[in-house]
């Protein structure tokens, strides 16, 4: 009966040493400046001089575009908005007419 | 231009303003982790190194035969001082606030960090399991210790492969990227746009906290109370001692553990949550910070707690100690100082109790 349950035990550690192969281990950066939410109001498009994009892939949480305001604000919007992908749109365009 | 200052003037004075989200700013912590994380970490490095560089050496230099234990012992050193010595690129990474040794080294650096940590976790575990089959399952233990110390290199290759294998992900996914939000240069885990990264951080969140946490635990909590059950039937004068050895080990683990991983757990729970504050978020990588940074604290503990801790180590320490000192600075006098051939490196907390003939491993 002992000899049963060491090798249930040994059958155990090896099961999770299988179970291992899964996993790792991530020691991720916690000291980055990120959105948190989205604002729940339209910025008008002139108050806009520029964005960033965030990507729930590093070291943020959700996927946001960040609008730099011309008073120096750091406003979160939700990238799946339509107003949003319209501003954006329009950014994308002045910019391309500057380095025209 | 006059007429766009006004308008935003007057968007920005309206009630607008507290429907706005902005940016979460962590320069708080980042001046915090810019003095704490260097300092913390270039004493945990030098501690670590010194005490596993010790139980290596006394390893190395011990010529009788070794038991399992042993043998964990000597691999959990090697993880360690692998461990600790990535610790000063992570010093160097949080004191410059941007990490500057390119995409190469920073691979490297996660995935020994990771192969080290799950590796040692891992021996914690099956130290426990080798000194529960030494003394709970003492009569059987001698031809079963023997057996397993034969395949004794098999077992930590394999516990190495698995290691390797488990932090492939940190190889894969870590990478030097340039954080536009803060337009600084950080080595971390990135994930592609189209996969589901939310649930791919909580799922490595979630094995991370079961496979380095755990497991070790449930292996722990279940050999040492068999082994503590037992200890308490035997009559011995050591009993006591090796009782308390134990629960310290258990205790320490815990005390190392328990509020990282909890903390770990807790970012798991926000992860999914739409709206987190930013006053708590930073509580979260003030907590995060400072209980990693007692979580590392344990393999500088690690050789006190499982070497230094038995006297038959201590003194055999002492003897290699003495020896070295002799050969370096007595080169003129050859007489060599004999190694006692009764003391020998010990197993596990190193208690040698002797009752009833059967010879109980701490």
């Amino acid at each position: 009966m002992p000899g049963l349950s060491t090798k249930s035990l040994i059958l155990a550690s090896l099961l999770g040493l299988l179970l291992l192969l899964l996993c790792s281990t991530s020691q991720a950066q916690s000291n980055q400046d990120c959105c948190l939410s989205y604002s729940k109001v339209r910025l008008p498009r002139k108050v806009i001089k520029g964005f960033t994009e965030q990507l729930s892939g590093e070291v943020c949480d959700i996927d946001a575009i960040i609008f730099h305001t011309v008073r120096g604000l750091k406003a979160c919007v939700n990238p799946k908005e339509d107003w949003v992908k319209k501003h954006l749109l329009f950014l994308s365009q002045k910019l391309k007419r500057m380095s025209m | 231009m006059s007429t766009t200052v006004f308008g935003t003037t007057e968007f920005f004075d309206t009630d607008y303003a507290s429907l706005i989200s902005t940016v979460c700013s962590k320069s708080e912590v980042r001046s915090f982790t810019k003095v704490f994380l260097p300092v913390a970490y270039s004493l945990i490095c030098i501690v670590g190194l010194v005490g596993n560089i010790f139980v290596v050496m006394t390893f190395a230099l011990y010529e009788r035969t070794k038991s399992m234990t042993d043998v964990y012992l000597f691999n959990m050193a090697i993880a360690d001082i692998l461990f600790v010595l990535t610790l000063p690129l992570w010093a160097v990474n949080y004191a410059a606030d941007k990490w500057i040794f390119g995409n190469f080294i920073c691979k490297m650096a996660k995935g020994i960090y990771a192969i080290n940590f799950s590796c040692g976790m891992l021996l914690l575990a099956f130290i426990s399991v080798d000194r529960y089959i030494a003394i709970v399952q003492a009569t059987k233990s001698f031809k079963l210790r023997a057996r397993t110390l034969a395949y004794s290199k098999l077992i930590c290759l394999a516990v190495w492969a698995s290691a390797i294998l488990i932090s492939s992900s940190s190889f894969l996914y870590s990478e030097s990227y340039d954080f536009a939000t803060n337009e600084t240069q950080i080595c971390d885990h990135r994930f592609d746009k189209t996969s589901d990264s939310i649930v791919l951080k909580s799922l490595l969140l979630c094995l991370q906290v079961g496979f380095g946490f755990f497991i070790p635990f449930v292996f722990m909590i279940f050999c040492y109370a068999f082994i503590v059950k037992s200890l308490q039937q035997a009559q011995n004068s050591k009993r006591n001692k090796a009782i308390n050895v134990i629960v310290l080990i258990v205790v320490v683990f815990l005390v190392c553990q328990v509020p990282y991983n909890t903390v770990l757990l807790m970012a798991v729970a926000n992860m999914g949550k739409a709206e987190k504050s930013c006053d708590s978020d930073n509580i979260m990588a003030y907590a995060k910070y400072t209980t990693e940074t007692i979580a590392f604290l344990h393999c500088c503990l690690n050789p006190v707690l499982y070497a230094f801790i038995g006297v038959k180590f201590r003194s055999y320490f002492v003897k290699i100690m003495k020896d070295l000192w002799c050969r370096r600075y007595k080169k003129y006098n050859k007489r060599s100082s004999r190694i006692n051939s009764d003391i020998y490196l010990s197993r596990q907390t190193s208690e040698i109790l002797t009752d009833n003939a059967s010879s109980f491993t701490i």
